[in-house]
């Protein structure tokens, strides 16, 4: 799993969990990905935020199934509390 | 969408960390010094093996063979090599050892050269002291050590959803995401400190994804 570039290891990561991706969201939600690690975001992430950041992703892949989530549930953080920048958007965390 | 089945049935808890062995405590040790700056790291990988070789070989022959003077001027092309023995003490100390020298001297000079106005975007604006610059590297971070808080949601998803309570698999995985994120050109070039935390940043938020869907990407890459 050695990449020279940390997005295609972020794009690895979306692809196995959004397998209905396309391949122009993959792209796009790696490059963000690698972005907000980047910022730090992955230390502030619980599950309520992961499970936000997840949504996020999920439009950005454009995934129409999202990921198929196992255990307990949880319901995904309210947008004021993301940590994260949306690019393109308004009203989410802009 | 939620409460998937499984097979086998997730954990209903998450478990107590396993004990770390040894050599999983060697292991991280190796894998962390990918946070390392390229020299640091090729000397630790072939700077001291070759220095242990080369004095062991230069001792050996001093003691057993030619002498501490003969091997000494030899190795420094004081004198011509006289016998056998010294033709290899002459060879390593005129033509291996200044090749080595030499080009970790020309890699420093030559990367101070081309990284003289080169600022990696989280250094900016920022002043690294000296406390910074001699502050030993860490370790990538033991998951175990975080059991039960703080990490408790984020250990709970990986090492339970996705690893099954397999403490073991899942320290090794997340260590092999660290350091291969580490390894990539956006990290590799930060400062050691920045790059172990910021790749570490990276891989939560990207092993989160799988976790939440009880799945890692390592354990789909090496089953």
């Amino acid at each position: 799993m050695r990449a020279r570039s940390a997005t295609e290891i972020a794009r690895a990561v979306l692809r196995l969990a959004y397998p209905d991706a396309t391949e122009a969201g993959l792209d796009a939600g790696a490059a963000l990905l690698v972005r907000w690690g980047g910022e730090g975001v992955g230390y502030d992430l619980d599950a309520a935020l992961a499970l936000l950041l997840a949504e996020d992703l999920g439009e950005v892949v454009e995934s129409a199934g999202g990921i198929q989530l196992v255990g307990p549930e949880i319901a995904p953080a309210p947008a004021e509390r993301r940590t994260w920048r949306l690019p393109g958007r308004r009203g989410r965390g802009d | 969408m939620y409460g998937h089945p499984q097979i086998p049935p997730l954990p209903p808890a998450l478990a107590p960390p396993a004990t770390r062995s040894a050599r999983a405590r060697l292991r991280r040790a190796l894998r962390s010094r990918k946070a390392l700056s390229g020299l640091t790291q090729w000397v630790i990988d072939w700077g001291v093996p070759q220095v242990l070789v080369l004095g062991t070989g230069y001792v050996l022959v001093a003691v057993h063979r030619l002498g501490w003077s003969k091997t000494y001027n030899a190795a420094t092309m004081m004198t011509p090599p006289d016998g056998r023995s010294a033709w290899p003490v002459s060879l390593v100390g005129w033509l291996l050892v200044p090749a080595i020298i030499g080009g970790l001297a020309g890699h420093v000079i030559a990367t101070r050269i081309t990284s003289v106005k080169a600022v990696s975007t989280t250094a900016l604006f920022r002043r690294r002291t000296l406390a910074d610059r001699l502050r030993p590297p860490r370790l990538i971070t033991d998951l175990g050590a975080g059991f039960p808080t703080p990490d408790g949601q984020f250990l709970d998803a990986f090492v339970r959803l996705a690893h099954h309570n397999d403490w073991r698999t899942a320290q090794d995985h997340w260590e092999i995401v660290v350091r291969d994120v580490m390894c990539t050109a956006e990290f590799a070039d930060l400062d050691r400190t920045d790059s172990l935390r910021l790749a570490e940043s990276l891989s939560r938020a990207q092993l989160w994804l799988g976790a939440l869907a009880g799945t890692c990407v390592v354990c789909r890459r090496r089953p």
